[in-house]
């Protein structure tokens, strides 16, 4: 890049004011470099382009807005996918014989419920997040406000009853640990998860948050 | 024209735009001062986010390609676009219908 280039200054003065996917941000700001370079050669004039495609001030709020609802939308398809995904995988890994030895105790079964009910639930409201980013004028900082705080009640309620239910049953849950390397496996794949929803959880509601958009 | 009387049709005038046919965004924006003979006063960094939008929203298909030997994205309008443009068009005649005849005003709608 040289420091002369007023398309190159320009698009790398919007890139400092984006946030967001990187993907997509990548995406924006290549197809913004190469549709100033068309309008510099039409004009013959790069800063005739530059001034006709308005200022970074004026210009960014648009941009952000479509990388903020990107971020919303990609944080409630994580978690209507991983959400049912949890509970699906744990109810094939305890139909196929991977479990504790004997009855739970009653308030293992009660949070197993409260788990049960908590995925569904932002199972279904992610969907609905999910349906509403398709909308042309929906409004993306909400969407990922919705989405954030969503995951992050979701990942606490699924995660803090899951430490829960193991420490009330710690004993079985070791012996079942020490027979069976798959429920080891399927422990850590499953706090894996968690991580996941809580880093895109977190990218979605520092975009909604953001003061200067 | 001002900028803030066309920001809300916007959405409108790029799929009527793309009706004829793909193109990448700056042939949108010259599609759009063209359509306009020059009257189209918008910043055009406005377009490329708009585009990005109405494809979120399923009215345009989006990809990149080489044009000219050069890597550029090109829109092209889906079957909803279609759908949203038309119902843009009769929203509008309807808009320019009413608001005409009381803007024309009762000596001009008597001649």
């Amino acid at each position: 890049m040289t420091d002369a280039d007023p398309v190159d200054l320009h698009v790398a003065a919007l890139a400092r004011a984006l946030r967001g996917p990187a993907r997509l941000r990548r995406s924006m700001l290549a197809e913004t470099r190469a549709g100033l370079r068309d309008a510099a050669a039409a004009h013959r004039d790069a800063a005739a382009a530059v001034a006709e495609f308005g200022s970074v001030a004026e210009i960014a709020p648009a941009y952000q807005a479509e990388l903020t609802a990107a971020q919303g939308r990609r944080t409630a398809l994580l978690l209507a996918v991983l959400f049912p995904a949890l509970v699906l995988g744990w109810d094939l890994l305890w139909s196929s014989g991977v479990a504790w030895t004997g009855p739970a105790p009653a308030v293992v079964r009660l949070l197993a419920g409260v788990q049960d009910a908590a995925s569904w639930g932002v199972t279904a409201l992610a969907v609905v997040l999910l349906v509403l980013t398709l909308r042309r004028r929906a409004d993306e900082r909400r969407l990922a406000l919705a989405a954030g705080g969503l995951g992050a009640l979701g990942a606490v309620l699924c995660g803090g009853t899951a430490v829960a239910m193991n420490l009330a049953n710690l004993r079985r849950t070791t012996e079942m640990l020490a027979a069976d390397p798959l429920a080891g496996l399927a422990v850590v794949l499953s706090a894996l998860a968690l991580v996941l929803v809580l880093v895109s959880t977190a990218r979605a509601l520092r975009l909604a948050v953001r003061p200067d958009h | 024209m001002r900028p803030d009387a066309v920001r809300g049709h916007l959405d409108g005038l790029i799929l009527a735009v793309l009706e004829a046919g793909p193109r990448h965004g700056y042939a949108v924006i010259e599609g759009l001062q063209a359509g306009s003979g020059g009257a189209l006063d918008l910043p055009t960094g406005t377009v490329y986010p708009a585009l990005r939008r109405l494809e979120r929203a399923g009215w345009l298909s989006g990809a990149w390609s080489t044009v000219g030997g050069r890597e550029r994205r090109t829109y092209t309008l889906t079957r909803a676009g279609r759908h949203a443009l038309s119902v843009q068009r009769t929203e509008w005649g309807e808009f320019s219908r009413v608001v005409g005849g009381i803007l024309r005003g009762p000596e001009e709608q008597a001649t």
